[in-house]
């Protein structure tokens, strides 16, 4: 018997950086290795004609395709929208690739992890769009650069083998819920209560430094605080309490179902509402 | 209108190797769409749909999609708790997600079990049947077979792209765990050897006992 189906409409998260940008072709691609009179091999190469059989695992592996697009459901291209552009040009989204692939080489013990393009793509964005073309041009660069110091922070959270250490991520979504019992006991209370593990949503807010809760500028804006303060994962740790307190309210009215939908897709937008709340927590200790 | 009788609220996983198709799986029975833009899951997400299984009875799906890379499998016990179904997706035009399928069910199995100590249902969904690539599929009595061997309820060659048999094998999931819950509650009612076999109850009571001790 035919049952009879209906759904919650929900806001995309999933598609939230709104980012063609990194399908588009960059000024500055890699000369020396798209001259076809030096035979390097390029990841196109090696990318289509090893590991990756299909399309979706050509992307999947490159990760930096990961960037996907918002709003292009309607646009008739948007299949074709991951196709290399003609020889003699490159996406961004190939120097990403770039980026990752070498960071990987260099580093076997990490290697590629999902997620880590997430990490790579605020910061290649924000060097790739600079006013001064100077800046631009070394985008890739500089973006390795940056990259490379922020996953010496950050890298113990792609580490598997880290998970339950003192440094991994388990134990920070841990200091994400004591920091939580300090400042708003009730509300963690509440979420004990329901069961609702840090591991259903404040794992990928920590692994990827917020940059798949927020749009690109306000995550640009909210690693501009992280950035800038002396103990910066600590304070990544009081905008996650920050951005639970916000909503406590409705938290602590919804029951598991409404309040796993508000975790995975966080309401509040205005991100400098959010930080001012983290730093009213840090002042107060 | 008769309103509703009954409600069952369920926890389904979505499992399998990395770029299957979970998400886009969960995105075309939850939000009737598609896109073949590939985001990687980190952790968990998680919708929720509700079937107006018949006139008496409504289901809620609590559908948690869960990363398939490696690097996320410490994770999984926890994810698991207390799901009463899963899903297990393979890619057709990739051989070796279909090699992992019974990594998976294996990885479920030893993690997960219903109150009654028997193993959740699972159906196997062989996506993106639409590319034509379906080496895999050409032998419906092996694919039988195989289901039989490792313990799954069914299994259904799927597109979330072209939107093929994702409510058919849905609705296959959610008559089995309709079936078992009538199992589970003759089986649970005579039982006093183990008076907390409701599992939100015993984990509540083990997590006390360790406080205390």
């Amino acid at each position: 018997q035919q049952s009879k189906t209906s759904s919650q409409t929900n806001k995309q998260r999933r598609l939230c950086p709104d980012i063609s940008f990194f399908q588009r072709a960059t000024e500055y691609p890699c000369l020396l290795i798209l001259d076809p009179q030096n035979e390097f091999e390029t990841l196109r190469k090696r990318v289509e004609q090893t590991t990756l059989k299909s399309q979706t695992v050509a992307r999947n592996r490159s990760g930096v395709t990961n960037m996907s697009s918002p709003q292009k459901n309607s646009a008739p291209s948007s299949l074709n929208e991951y196709e290399v552009l003609p020889n003699g040009c490159e996406a961004h989204w190939e120097v990403v690739e770039r980026i990752l692939f070498i960071y990987a080489k260099l580093n076997p013990g990490i290697a590629y992890v999902q997620g880590m393009n997430e990490i790579v793509g605020p910061l290649y964005y924000t060097f790739a769009t600079d006013p001064n073309s100077e800046w631009k041009e070394h985008a890739e660069a500089d973006t390795f650069f940056c990259f490379t110091n922020l996953m010496a922070e950050i890298r113990d959270n792609f580490i598997k083998s880290l998970d339950d250490s003192q440094c991994g991520i388990t134990y920070k979504m841990e200091k994400v819920y004591s920091t939580l019992k300090d400042k708003d006991v009730e509300l963690y209370l509440k979420l004990q209560e329901q069961n609702i593990k840090p591991q259903f949503f404040a794992f990928r807010w920590l692994t990827l430094l917020l940059s798949q809760e927020f749009l690109l500028p306000d995550v640009i804006r909210i690693w501009d605080s992280l950035f800038a303060d002396d103990n910066r994962f600590d304070f990544l740790l009081l905008v996650c309490c920050a951005m639970l307190m916000l909503i406590r309210e409705q938290l602590l009215e919804g029951d598991f179902t409404v309040n796993m939908r508000l975790l995975q897709d966080y309401p509040i937008t205005d991100v400098c509402q959010i930080l001012q709340k983290a730093k009213e927590l840090q002042d107060s200790k | 209108m008769q309103a509703p009788h009954k409600e069952h609220l369920y926890k389904l996983l979505v499992i399998g190797d990395l770029g299957v198709g979970k998400t886009s799986i969960i995105k075309r029975y939850v939000h009737q769409n598609f896109s073949s833009h590939y985001r990687a899951t980190i952790g968990v997400d998680f919708a929720l749909k509700v079937l107006h299984w018949d006139p008496e009875t409504v289901v809620r799906l609590q559908l948690w999609d869960i990363a398939g890379q490696e690097r996320f499998g410490n994770m999984t016990r926890v994810y698991y708790r207390e799901a009463m179904g899963a899903f297990i997706v393979f890619d057709v035009t990739r051989p070796a997600t279909f090699e992992a399928v019974a990594k998976w069910k294996n990885d479920l199995d030893s993690k997960l079990t219903l109150p009654n100590g028997k193993p959740v249902s699972v159906v196997l969904l062989a996506n993106k049947c639409d590319q034509g690539k379906d080496v895999l599929m050409n032998n419906g009595l092996k694919m039988d077979q195989f289901c039989k061997e490792h313990g799954f309820v069914g299994w259904f060659e799927t597109s979330a792209k072209e939107n093929i048999n994702i409510d058919e094998a849905s609705r296959c999931l959610v008559k089995h765990i309709l079936a078992n819950e009538c199992d589970l509650m003759e089986s649970i009612e005579p039982d006093v050897v183990k008076p907390h076999l409701t599992s939100t109850k015993s984990g509540k009571v083990l997590l006390i006992y360790l406080q205390v001790f």
